[in-house]
């Protein structure tokens, strides 16, 4: 890549703009990740049901959904 | 396969084993596209420099519109078969494809400018890819909205299975209308139109591009799974109190 040649600033907007968005991307999920994962623990060191008890008004919804997230 | 993976544990073991070799895999095939496209590959006769914002432009615009389809599936897989994972692979997906898409908005300006004389126009290539972004923010914003998780998802998957029909409708817009934005250069009929010094390079980034976006949206999913699970912990520590 000739970094004299015309036009040159704009390829290099170009991929400073993409690692910039790809790198705030990769932050953004493995920020997230962390986050949940440590509530998680922090949930289970505090002895949390993995399930809630049932109720009639609780609905099926919520029985569909304990189903789901926690097999 | 597909019902192996209904399991959300299965999935988070699954997922947990192969991210490492994704990661990997990952750092080899886009390194190596990007070494080809920005050192090896000769400047266009034509664009001189400028040639290698493809290089970027092309891949993200691709998994821009792959993943929008990919959601479009899941969510009818969700509706379809009820497996527990699809709406949450959708949702984890969302946020990787607008920042594809906001990567092909902003490269192809920056690559309009010097080549069309303009950032921008309202052509029918760049209003439907501008459509798209929309789109999943309108998407993103459905799920941060709506508390309900089942209600945020059917609404969701309508929004998801309504906005596919835009993803044609970009690929075709060079073919239906005139545009100042060129035809297809790499999906056409007759096969692609560049050179190989070129399309080599160009190929590399984009299995870089999708092994990026597949560790990404894995990664996400497993947070999604994770979250829904803090969700429950959460309601049944207040049913308890309750």
């Amino acid at each position: 890549m000739d970094l004299q040649a015309k036009h040159i600033g704009f390829v290099l907007a170009a991929y400073a703009v993409s690692f910039l968005s790809v790198l705030a991307l990769i932050v953004a999920v493995w920020w997230r990740g962390r986050r949940v994962a440590r509530r998680l623990e922090e949930l289970e060191r505090m002895g949390a049901p993995r399930r809630r008890k049932m109720t009639a008004v609780s609905g099926q919804d919520s029985e569909s959904e304990q189903k789901e997230l926690t097999a | 396969m597909f019902n192996y993976l209904a399991n959300p544990t299965r999935f988070l073991r699954l997922q947990k084993a192969v991210q490492p070799w994704l990661i990997a895999a990952t750092v080899l095939v886009l390194g190596y596209g990007l070494y080809l496209g920005l050192f090896v590959a000769p400047p266009d006769y034509q664009q001189g420099e400028t040639v290698r914002i493809m290089f970027i432009h092309v891949p993200a615009s691709i998994l821009a519109m792959g993943i929008y389809v990919f959601m479009a599936i899941a969510h009818a897989v969700g509706f379809i078969f009820r497996h527990p994972l699809a709406d949450a692979a959708a949702k984890a997906a969302a946020p990787v494809g607008a920042v594809f898409t906001f990567i092909s908005l902003a490269t192809g300006s920056l690559w309009g400018k010097p080549m069309w004389g303009t950032w921008w126009v309202w052509d029918a290539r760049l209003t439907s890819m501008f459509v798209l972004f929309l789109l999943y923010l309108g998407y993103i914003a459905v799920w941060q909205a709506v508390e309900e998780p089942h209600r945020a998802s059917r609404i969701a998957g309508i929004v998801a299975l309504v906005g596919v029909i835009n993803v044609p409708i970009i690929k075709f817009s060079v073919e239906w209308w005139n545009t100042l934005h060129q035809p297809s250069s790499l999906l056409r009929k007759g096969g692609p139109a560049i050179d190989p010094t070129i399309l080599t390079p160009l190929l590399w980034c984009i299995a870089g591009f999708a092994l990026l976006a597949a560790v990404l949206v894995l990664h996400a999913l497993r947070a999604e799974v994770l979250a829904r699970r803090v969700r429950q912990m959460e309601l049944a520590q207040v049913g308890r109190a309750g």
